[in-house]
C-alpha cells in the first residue's frame, strides 16, 4: 500500500491545503484514469494465455503493428528534418510573414484530427488539388501506407520544432563563433557544434511525436484506405473488433500497445530529464 | 558571402513551401469543398438541426471537460508542487497517462469498465445511469483525453518559482484562499490561459475516444467530428466539409487567442 | 527571559542539525546566530518561526510554550534570506498584506505603511514593484513588510547575503540602528562574524546542530570557551609544534594551539625590545596591503603565522629578518581550551623588576 506521507525527514510545510489538494488530485486519478485502466486488467482475466497470443500474433494484427510502427517512424523521421529547418529558420532568421509561420506551427493541434483527415484525403485522392498529378507518373498517395505517413506527419509537426527552438536559442554564439576563427565552415560548424547539441531535443521531439503518431486514428482512417494486410493501423483494427462486439480480441491487442506506449512514455520521460538539464544550462 | 545568404534563402524558401503544402493546403481544401456547391446549400448545411445539435453537444462536452480538468488542474499542481512528500513524481507520472494512449485504447478502456460488459454494469443499472453510448460517455472519455494539459502547463511555472512567497504569506495568518488568489494565482494566470486554450482545443476535435464510446446515434450522441465522419462516409462530401468549416473556424479563433496569451506571457516574463 | 530553548532536538534523516539546543535571550536584544555553512543556525531560526516542528524540547516565547502554536499566532515577523517578495503586489501591497490578514482598519494600514515607507527611505516608492528596486532597496521592504503587523519577535535569515559588498556596511549599521530605536526583539542568522560582531548585541555560535557558546561579541573573542569557537574566531594560526617556540613548553594534553594576529609583536632588529630573551627572529614570507595595516606572515621555527603590522610604522619587506615576540596563545584539544602567557615574558619581567 503506498502512503502519501509527507516526507518527516524534510521540511514541514505550513502552507495550508495539503490534505485537501492531494485528496482531490488522487480521486480525480483514481475515478478517470485508474479505474477504467483497472478494467483492462478485469477483462483479461476471462482470457487464456493462449487464446491471447493466438490473437496478437495473428498475421492480420502483425501486418497491422508493421504499418502503425513503419509510418509512425517515418513522420516522425521527416518530421525531424523539417522540424530542425522550421526551429533554425524561426530562431535565426528575420523575413516578413516569419511571424506568420510562427503562428501556424501549432494549427495541427487546433484542427479537430477528423477534419485533417478529409482534408488530406481530397488534397491527395487520384482527383485531388495534388494528388491529380501524382496520379499520372504513377505515385499513389491516398489509400496506402504514403497517405498514412502524411497525415500522421501533419498530425506532428509541432513537435520537433517546439522541442528544438530552445535548445537552438540557449545556444551560445560563442561557441560558432570560436569555430569560426578557427577556420570552420558554416555547414562544419553545424555539424560539429551545432547539431550535437539539437540531439537530445531531436531525439525527444521525434519519440512524443513518434508516441502520439502510432496512437493516432482521426486523421488517418479517412486517407489509409483501410485495407487489411496493406493500409490498416493498429487502433483501426480495436476499433473493427470493438464494433463487431469482439471485446476480447480488442482487448488483447490494446495491452500490447499499451505496454509499448508505457515503454516509450519511460523512455521519453528520461530523456526529458536530461532535455530539461540542457536548457537551464547545467551540464 | 553570397553562399551564406543563398543557404538563408533556401532554408526560408524550404520552410516557407513545407508550410503551405502540409498547413496552408488542407485548410484552402476544406474551405474550398466546404461552398463547393455554392453559399445558400453550405448555409443549409450548418444551420441543419443535426448540425446544430453535434455543435451543441460539442460545446456542451467541451465546456464541462475544461472545466472539471481546470479545477482539477489547479489543485493538482497545488498538491504536487507546493509540497514535498514521497510518490509526488508517481503522482505526476499517472497524469502524463492519458498523453501517451491512443484515444481508441481510452474509448476502449472506458466502453470495457461502465459498457455492456463492464464490471460496474451492476452498479450502474441499479442507479439507472446510462454511460456508454451516451452523452455521459462522450464527456466522461473527452475528461480523459484532455486531463493532463492544464495540470501539466501551470506545474513547471510553480515548480520554478518556489514556495518562500507562499511561506511567507502563510507565516502572517493568511488562508489558503487568500494566498491561492493573492499570490498564487497572479503568477499562474496565463500558463492557465494556454492550458485552458490548449484543453479545449483538444476537447473539441477529440475523435478516436468519442467514436468509441458514443455509438454514433445521429441527433443524439453524435459530436461535431463524429458527424463529419458520418456524412464522410455516406459521400456527402460538400456536407462534411461544410460541417467541417465550422470547427476551423473555432480552431483559428483558439490558435489566435494562443499566440496572444503566449505573447502576453512572454511579455510578464521578461 | 523573552525567548528560550529547553533541550530542542531536530533530525534530518541521520543529520542532527539541532542537538539538545538550550539558550535564552532577553527582551528586546539584537542577537545573532553565527556558523558555519550546514551547522543548524536557520534550522533553529525556522523552529522559532514554526516553518519546522522540533522532534523534542520546548520553545518559548514572552514565557508561554510556542510549540503547539500554528506560526502565524506566535506573533513573529520573518525576513526571508532572499526576501519572498510578492512578485505581483507593489511595495505598499507588500507592506500591508499582513496587516490587511489580521483585518487591521484601512485607515490605520494606510497610515502605518506611509510611516513604514518613510522609516525605510522608500517615501513615494511605494507604487513600485518589487522587480524595479535595487538589492537594499527589496531588503528593507521585507523588513518593513515583516515589521508591519507589530510582531513580538523579528527573524531575519542572512539578511544581508544577497546584497553587494557596498551597499551592505550602510545597510548593517541602518538596520542596527532601526530595530535598536523600534525595540523588536531580532534574532539574525549569518555566517559572517563581522557582520555579527557589528550588528548584534549577543552572538550565538551554532556549529554541528550545538550552541557552542553565547555572549557578546567581545567575550566570546576574549575568552572562547571551546576549540571551535577559539579556531572559528578571528583570524587565527593553527599550529601544531608550539613547544618549539621560546616560553611555551608542549603540553601532552593538547595537540594544538591557536595564536591570534594581535598575540604576536614584531620588531625591526634596531628596535629596542623590552623582553629581548623571550623573543626570537623570524623572516617576512608574505605581505597583503589591507588599508591602515598590513597582514603580514612571518616564519619562525619554519611555522608561518599570521599577524599584522601598521600602515604607519616604517614598512615591512618581504625577506626581511624581524624580531618576534608571542605573548600568548591558546592550547586546544577535542574538548577544551586553556589560555597560556609566554612564561618568559612572566620571567623576563620579573628578573628587571
Amino acid at each position: 500500500m503506498i502512503k502519501f506521507t509527507k516526507k518527516n525527514n524534510h521540511r514541514v510545510s505550513i502552507i495550508p491545503g495539503f490534505n485537501l489538494s492531494l485528496g482531490i488530485t488522487i480521486f480525480y486519478i483514481s475515478f478517470i484514469i485508474l479505474i477504467p485502466l483497472i478494467s483492462i486488467a478485469v477483462v483479461t482475466n476471462g482470457i487464456t494465455w493462449q487464446k491471447f497470443t493466438s490473437v496478437i500474433l495473428d498475421s492480420r494484427v502483425i501486418a497491422s503493428y508493421r504499418i502503425s510502427f513503419i509510418c509512425a517512424l517515418t513522420a516522425a523521421a521527416v518530421n525531424c528534418f523539417f522540424g530542425t529547418i522550421l526551429a533554425w529558420v524561426l530562431v535565426r532568421y528575420e523575413f516578413p510573414g516569419k511571424d506568420l509561420i510562427d503562428g501556424l506551427i501549432e494549427l495541427p493541434f487546433a484542427i479537430p484530427t477528423a477534419v485533417a483527415g478529409i482534408s488530406l484525403a481530397a488534397l491527395y485522392s487520384p482527383t485531388g488539388l495534388i494528388g491529380q498529378f501524382l496520379a499520372p507518373i504513377g505515385i499513389k498517395i491516398a489509400y496506402s501506407p504514403i497517405g498514412i505517413s502524411m497525415a500522421l506527419i501533419f498530425v506532428t509537426i509541432p513537435f520537433v520544432v517546439r522541442t528544438v527552438e530552445p535548445v537552438l536559442k540557449n545556444i551560445d554564439p560563442v561557441f560558432e563563433e570560436a569555430a569560426y576563427t578557427l577556420g570552420a565552415g558554416k555547414f562544419t560548424i553545424f555539424r560539429r557544434i551545432i547539431l550535437p547539441e539539437l540531439i537530445p531535443a531531436l531525439l525527444l521531439g521525434g519519440g512524443l511525436a513518434f508516441a502520439r503518431a502510432v496512437g493516432e486514428y482521426g486523421s488517418v482512417i479517412f486517407i489509409a484506405g483501410n485495407m487489411p494486410f496493406k493500409s490498416e493501423i493498429v487502433p483501426l483494427l480495436i476499433m473493427i473488433k470493438l464494433q463487431q462486439f469482439n471485446y476480447t480480441e480488442a482487448t488483447s491487442i490494446a495491452i500490447v500497445m499499451l505496454l509499448f506506449s508505457f515503454l516509450i512514455m519511460f523512455a521519453i520521460n528520461s530523456l526529458q530529464i536530461y532535455q530539461q538539464r540542457l536548457i537551464r544550462g547545467g551540464r | 558571402m553570397s553562399k551564406i545568404f543563398s543557404v538563408r534563402y533556401l532554408l526560408i524558401g524550404i520552410s516557407i513551401i513545407f508550410i503551405f503544402i502540409m498547413l496552408i493546403l488542407p485548410l484552402y481544401v476544406i474551405i474550398n469543398e466546404a461552398f463547393h456547391n455554392g453559399f445558400s446549400p453550405y448555409f443549409n448545411v450548418i444551420s441543419d438541426k443535426f448540425t446544430l445539435h453535434a455543435l451543441s453537444l460539442t460545446l456542451l462536452a467541451t465546456g464541462t471537460a475544461v472545466l472539471c480538468n481546470t479545477i482539477f488542474g489547479l489543485f493538482a499542481a497545488w498538491a504536487l508542487t507546493r509540497f514535498q512528500y514521497r510518490h509526488s513524481k508517481l503522482l505526476t507520472t499517472l497524469i502524463d497517462i492519458p498523453f501517451t494512449i491512443s484515444p481508441v485504447i481510452a474509448g476502449l478502456i472506458f466502453s470495457l469498465t461502465f459498457g455492456r460488459i463492464g464490471w460496474t454494469q451492476p452498479i450502474l443499472n441499479f442507479f439507472h445511469i446510462k454511460i456508454v453510448f451516451a452523452v455521459t460517455g462522450i464527456i466522461l472519455v473527452t475528461i480523459f483525453v484532455t486531463l493532463p494539459f492544464i495540470a501539466r502547463t501551470i506545474m513547471p511555472v510553480l515548480h520554478s518559482r518556489g514556495t518562500q512567497e507562499e511561506e511567507a504569506a502563510a507565516l502572517m495568518g493568511a488562508s489558503g484562499l487568500t494566498i491561492f488568489r493573492r499570490i498564487t494565482f497572479p503568477h499562474i494566470k496565463w500558463a492557465l490561459l494556454y492550458g485552458i486554450i490548449l484543453c479545449t482545443a483538444r476537447a473539441m476535435g477529440e475523435f478516436g475516444a468519442v467514436s468509441v464510446i458514443s455509438g454514433h446515434l445521429r441527433g443524439k450522441t453524435d459530436t461535431l467530428p463524429l458527424l463529419i465522419e458520418i456524412l464522410y462516409n455516406d459521400f456527402k462530401m460538400t456536407d462534411a466539409f461544410a460541417v467541417s468549416t465550422i470547427l476551423v473556424v473555432l480552431a483559428i479563433i483558439l490558435l489566435v487567442l494562443k499566440n496572444i496569451v503566449e505573447y502576453k506571457w512572454h511579455q510578464v516574463k521578461e | 527571559m523573552y525567548i528560550e530553548f529547553r533541550n530542542v532536538n531536530k533530525s534530518f534523516g541521520a543529520y542532527k542539525a539541532s542537538d539538545n539546543v538550550n539558550f535564552s535571550l532577553s527582551k528586546g536584544s539584537l542577537s545573532a546566530l553565527l556558523g558555519p555553512s550546514g551547522s543548524g543556525k536557520t534550522t533553529i531560526l525556522r523552529i522559532l518561526a514554526g516553518l519546522e516542528t522540533p522532534d523534542s524540547g520546548d520553545v518559548f516565547i514572552d514565557g508561554q510554550r510556542i510549540n503547539d502554536t500554528i506560526p502565524a499566532k506566535r506573533g513573529i515577523g520573518f525576513v526571508f534570506q532572499n526576501y519572498a517578495l510578492f512578485r505581483y503586489m507593489t511595495v505598499f501591497d507588500n507592506i500591508a498584506f499582513g496587516m490587511q490578514i489580521k483585518k487591521f482598519p484601512p485607515k490605520q494600514i494606510k497610515q502605518r505603511v506611509n510611516e513604514l515607507l518613510k522609516l525605510i527611505g522608500l517615501d513615494g516608492l511605494g507604487g513600485r514593484y518589487p522587480v524595479q528596486l535595487s538589492g537594499g532597496q527589496k531588503q528593507r521592504t521585507a523588513f518593513a513588510r515583516a515589521i508591519a503587523p507589530e510582531p513580538k519577535v523579528l527573524l531575519l535569515d542572512e539578511p544581508f547575503a544577497a546584497i553587494d559588498a557596498k551597499v551592505r556596511h550602510d545597510l548593517r549599521q541602518w538596520l542596527k540602528n532601526t530595530i535598536k530605536e523600534l525595540n523588536i526583539t531580532s534574532i539574525f542568522v549569518t555566517h559572517d562574524q563581522e557582520e555579527a560582531n557589528e550588528v548584534a548585541d549577543e552572538i550565538l555560535i551554532i556549529n554541528r546542530g550545538k550552541v557552542e557558546q553565547s555572549g557578546s561579541p567581545i567575550s566570546v573573542y576574549k575568552k572562547p570557551a571551546t576549540p571551535f569557537v577559539a579556531q572559528f574566531i578571528g583570524e587565527n594560526s593553527l599550529i601544531n609544534d608550539y613547544g618549539n617556540f621560546k616560553g611555551f613548553q608542549f603540553n601532552k594534553n593538547f595537540p594544538a594551539a591557536i595564536i591570534r594576529p594581535e598575540f604576536i609583536s614584531l620588531f625591526k632588529p634596531q628596535e629596542q625590545v623590552k623582553n629581548t630573551y623571550s623573543a626570537e627572529s623570524g623572516t617576512i614570507k608574505a605581505i597583503t596591503f589591507r588599508g591602515a595595516y598590513l597582514e603580514i606572515i612571518v616564519t619562525l621555527n619554519n611555522i608561518d603565522l599570521k599577524t599584522i603590522w601598521p600602515t604607519g610604522r616604517e614598512l615591512l619587506r618581504p625577506q626581511e629578518k624581524v624580531i618576534v615576540l608571542i605573548r600568548k596563545m591558546y592550547l586546544i584539544n577535542a574538548d577544551s581550551v586553556c589560555e597560556i602567557e609566554n612564561a618568559a615574558i612572566t620571567a623576563d619581567n620579573s628578573v628587571i623588576i
